[in-house]
Order: structure tokens, then sequence, then C-alpha cells
């Protein structure tokens, strides 16, 4: 065992400073950011038209900044980022320096899928401290909001926590694309048209079982009032992402480097 | 005798049905600048994947250090530093943190950076973009790189391809001195032998998948003298065929009124000019030939394109 985190721990150390000089640490910081800021000044400005008089503005400042996220924006900057990541290795010719290190096989994938579920992490952790801040900060510039009189923390945490789960399944397939593939292009491409597809198609029956629907539905549980802590998406994506894991990380290991 | 370095017993790949290599077998001697030669398309970067498990054989195994590869992967390669045509470089980082990425993940001591830095002669550069450095200086950090780890055995796949001639010479002192100074194993490929005859112990050669020659530098200069030629220019051809054949000659060819004869030596000329002028042959012309190393390989390489141009050419006057 000690072995395996050794192995880890210094392929994700190796892997992370790769990130230098890179825009995938600042995607992850400034794509959840946007979000909040572009939320937050059509609260600022035009708050007073949105909100009731006397209403909870925490539900309605949250199930906005959650809705342009799980629908559209997730699913693309998940896209963008494990392409950015993997395509450095593509165009550095990477992987056959990365296959003749005297390391494991699985430790190649393991290391890089660890480091990019990291800043996806980052990215979320940003969003939770973005919109709990920007609430605050609305509360504070613009007290007849409301936003000072009510505490959301946990919900919006559980929300949150909701979405990050039911988007490991896409985060595991757009990471598995771009580690086999060569061309970051045809990988984003593919990302555009999968959530594209989630948008023409939001309206069939069926939709919950694609998995560009799961991050929708892991936030409308928030504005449902759901009281369960699971929904089913969120079952879904992490048996598939388990899944589609145990595949890739497989599949890296017979992997040859022509 | 000690065990080779690299030993591959009858190893074979294709790709698709295209036939790419077809039953290597290589023997690296430790100690040894090995140059595996062989034209564009040749498969030695193929072999090299093979050597390095980038690749799966479909045919035969491959030892290094007396281990199967196949099964002592990872100790292996910890003994092992490699540079696979290009280098592997991170072009947005310097050259000190592409070593470092490296180092962490080997988890070697900060220092070894420096020291490597130093036996590619990179100090000055270490802190500047790759995306700024020169050809060279990428091929020298490539090979900083595979030192990193202190390795027994380097393996680099065309390492002066690119180069300007001061870079090829710069890189063929640098490959002589981590294997006289540091007592490295250098198995290097190229497919042209003046850039590395200069440098190696001892040469494979490789054509079409198939290995033409592997021995010694010695053995290929040997072969090299072995294979001089007199080109004889005559009235009746016929008759100075069968002359020298009853005489033990070795007839190359012959078209017109020229013959080729092997020769160990340029003095048998004279003796060979005697003997058809003595049968009633006028010989009007006489030349001798010696073919290069690089001739030699060529020839094994390119049988159908190998011609002498070494040649050294005198007139005799007819008896």
């Amino acid at each position: 065992m000690s072995t395996i985190t050794t192995y880890l721990g210094r392929g994700v150390s190796a892997e992370a400073l790769k990130l230098k000089h890179t825009w995938a640490l600042w995607l992850s910081l400034l794509a959840p950011l946007s979000i909040v800021s572009m939320t937050f000044l059509v609260f600022f400005f035009k708050g007073h038209l949105l909100l009731k008089p006397g209403s909870d503005p925490w539900f309605f400042w949250a199930t906005n900044n959650f809705l342009a996220t799980s629908q559209l924006l997730l699913p693309l900057f998940l896209a963008l980022l494990t392409a950015l990541v993997n395509g450095t290795e593509h165009q550095s010719g990477g992987w056959k320096q990365l296959y003749t290190q005297p390391v494991p096989k699985w430790s190649v994938f393991l290391n890089k899928y660890l480091l990019v579920l990291g800043l996806v992490v980052l990215s979320f952790v940003t969003f939770w401290v973005g919109l709990l801040v920007g609430g605050y900060f609305l509360g504070l510039l613009r007290p007849e909001l409301g936003f000072q009189k009510y505490h959301h923390e946990q919900e919006i945490t559980l929300a949150i926590f909701r979405i990050l789960v039911a988007s490991l399944f896409v985060f595991t397939l757009q990471f598995c694309l771009c580690f086999r593939c060569k061309s970051i292009a045809l990988s984003i491409g593919l990302g555009i048209l999968f959530t594209m597809a989630f948008l023409i198609g939001s309206r069939w029956e069926h939709i919950g079982y694609y998995p560009y629907s799961w991050t929708y539905f892991a936030s409308a549980a928030f504005s449902a009032r759901t009281t369960e802590f699971f929904v089913p998406q969120m079952w879904y994506s992490l048996v598939g992402s388990l899944g589609l894991f145990a595949l890739g990380l497989w599949d890296s290991c017979r992997r040859q480097i022509q | 005798m000690t065990a080779p370095l690299i030993s591959t017993h009858q190893l074979t790949y294709h790709y698709g049905s295209l036939q790419i290599l077809q039953g290597l077998n290589l023997e690296v001697p430790k100690g040894s600048i090995y140059g595996f030669l062989g034209p564009n398309g040749a498969g030695k970067t193929t072999t090299i994947r093979l050597l390095l498990g980038l690749l799966k054989p479909a045919a035969g195994t491959v030892e290094l250090f007396g281990q199967a590869f196949v099964r002592h992967r990872v100790p292996i390669l910890q003994r092992v530093g490699a540079m696979i045509e290009t280098p592997s470089l991170y072009r947005h980082l310097s050259g000190k943190d592409n070593l470092e990425v490296a180092r962490r993940m080997l988890g070697l001591e900060k220092k070894r950076i420096n020291q490597v830095l130093e036996i590619v002669r990179l100090q000055q550069d270490a802190h500047r973009p790759v995306k700024h450095y020169s050809l060279g200086m990428c091929q020298r950090l490539g090979i900083a790189l595979a030192l990193l780890s202190d390795p027994e055995l380097l393996i680099l796949d065309e390492p002066t391809n690119g180069l300007d001639p001061s870079g090829i010479r710069e890189m063929r002192e640098l490959l002589k001195e981590l294997n006289q100074e540091h007592g490295k194993t250098i198995f290097l490929s190229s497919h042209l032998l003046s850039e590395i005859e200069k440098t190696v112990t001892h040469v494979g050669i490789l054509d079409k998948g198939l290995l033409r020659f592997q021995g010694r530098v010695e053995q290929l200069q040997q072969t090299a003298l072995s294979a001089s030629t007199l080109e004889v220019e005559v009235d009746n051809l016929l008759l100075a065929r069968e002359l020298l054949l009853a005489n033990g000659y070795q007839i190359i060819s012959s078209k017109k009124q020229r013959l080729r004869v092997a020769v160990q030596e340029k003095e048998e000329a004279a003796h060979l000019n005697q003997l058809l002028v003595l049968g009633g042959v006028s010989v009007s012309g006489l030349s001798y030939a010696a073919q290069s190393l690089e001739e030699v390989f060529l020839s094994l390489t390119e049988p159908q394109v190998a011609e002498p141009v070494n040649s050294l050419s005198f007139s005799i006057l007819p008896a």
C-alpha cells in the first residue's frame, strides 16, 4: 500500500508542476467565479425586479447559479479542462516519456485522473465560496433584497455536492476521451455535441438516463427542495463513472505508444 | 565474457499486414556504444519502442540486464534512460522545470538536476522556457532527462537528428564522455553511418526489418577492406573472364568491355594486368576502388545502388 501511495504522491506532484503557466488552473478558478459574478451583477442592478418583496432571495439566487452551471457550463468546462491537461501530453509527445518511466503503467492514468479531479473539486469549492460570499455581499450592498435575513449554507452545500457527484460520469468520460484521443478539438467537439443533444432533447421522457442531463437533475433537486440526500442521477453517475474509470485504467495498462 | 545488456531473440513486429521487424537478434555488450543503423523506415524506432515496452512484439523476447522485460518492467526501467525520436518536452516550462517534473516522478534528490544540467552543459539556459530553445538545446535537454536517474543504459533514438555539423560534433563528444567518463552503455540509432562511425564501438545494421550486420566497428572496417575491386577494360571479354576465373579471381560483374574483379589489395593490379597481357588480352584501362564504411553500409542496405566512388585510376600501356 505504501508503494502505491508513494507512486501516487510523486506522480500527482509531477503532474501538478505541469500546470504551471497553463490555463488549466486559472480555468478552474475563473469559470465558477464568472457565473457567480454575472449573476451577482444581475441581482445587484435588477434584483428588486426579480424578487418578490419579503421573499427568501437565496433560493432564487442559488437556482439561477445552479441552472446555468449544470445545464451548459459544467459539461463544457469539463470537456475543456480534461482536454487542456491531456493535450499537454499529446502536444509534447509526453506519453512515450511517461510510459518509459520506472513506474507502473496504471499510475500514468491514475495520477492524471486524480489531478484533474482535484481541479474539478477546486472549481466546485470556488463556486460554493463564490455563491455564499456573493449572496452575503448582496445582503450588505443591497439590504432591501433581504439576503442578510436568511441562512441556507447547508442546503447550498448539499446542492453543490449533488451536482459534483452527478458530474463525475461526464468528467470521467471526457477524461478518457482526451486521454486516448490525440485531437483536442475532437474531444471538446464531442463534449459540445453531447451537451447540445441534452438541450435539444431535454423534454424527452427518458432524458433522465442521459449522462449529460444528470447535473441538471441534481441541481433541480435544490429548486424542488428535495429532502433526500441522493437523487437517482447521482447513483447513475457514481456507478457509471466507477465502471468507466476501471475501463480507462485497464485500457491505459495495455496501451501501446506508436 | 559478460552477458549482453540488451538481447532480443527472434523479435518480430508487424503493423497490420505490414511486416516491420523479422526475427531480430540483437546483442548489445556492456560498456559499448552501439550504433543501430538503417535507412529511414528500416524499423529502428519500432525496435527501440519494443525494447522499452511501448509496443508489444508479435513474437520473440526482449531481455535487458539478463531479465525478461515483460516480467521485470519497472526494475529494468530504473536502470534505463531513454530518448525516443524528438525529446518529450513541455514547451511552456523551463528546462529546469522539465527536469523537476521527471525528478518528482522518480523521487530523486534535487541536486541531481544541477548535475545533469552540468553534464549536458545547459546550466546557463536552465531557467529559460523550452519554447525558446534551439533544436540542439532540446536534444541536450532530452539527454539530461534520460540521464536524470543515473541509468546504466542509455537508449537514444537519432540523437543527432536535425542538428547542424557543430551540434553533431558536440553530441558525439557528449556521448563519448558519457561512455568513457560516466561508464554508460549507449544504444543509439541513426540513419547515417558517417554521423556516428567515429563514436560507436559496435554496429548493428538494420534494413527492411532484418539485421544485415552486427559486430564491432573493426569487423565492419575489415569488411570494407575486403570489399576492394579492380575495374579492367579489355578487348576480349570472354578470354579475359576465362583467364581470371582459371586463376582464382572472383568476377563481380562484366558488361561491354569492362570487368569488375574482387581483390584484397591495390598491389594485385600489376599481377592481374600481367596475367591478362601474357594471356593475349589487351588491357586499355585499369582502376582500383576501395569501399568506404559508408559504401559497405549502403551495399548492405541498398545493394542495387552501391557503387564505389573512392577510386584511383591509372592507365596501363598495352604490351
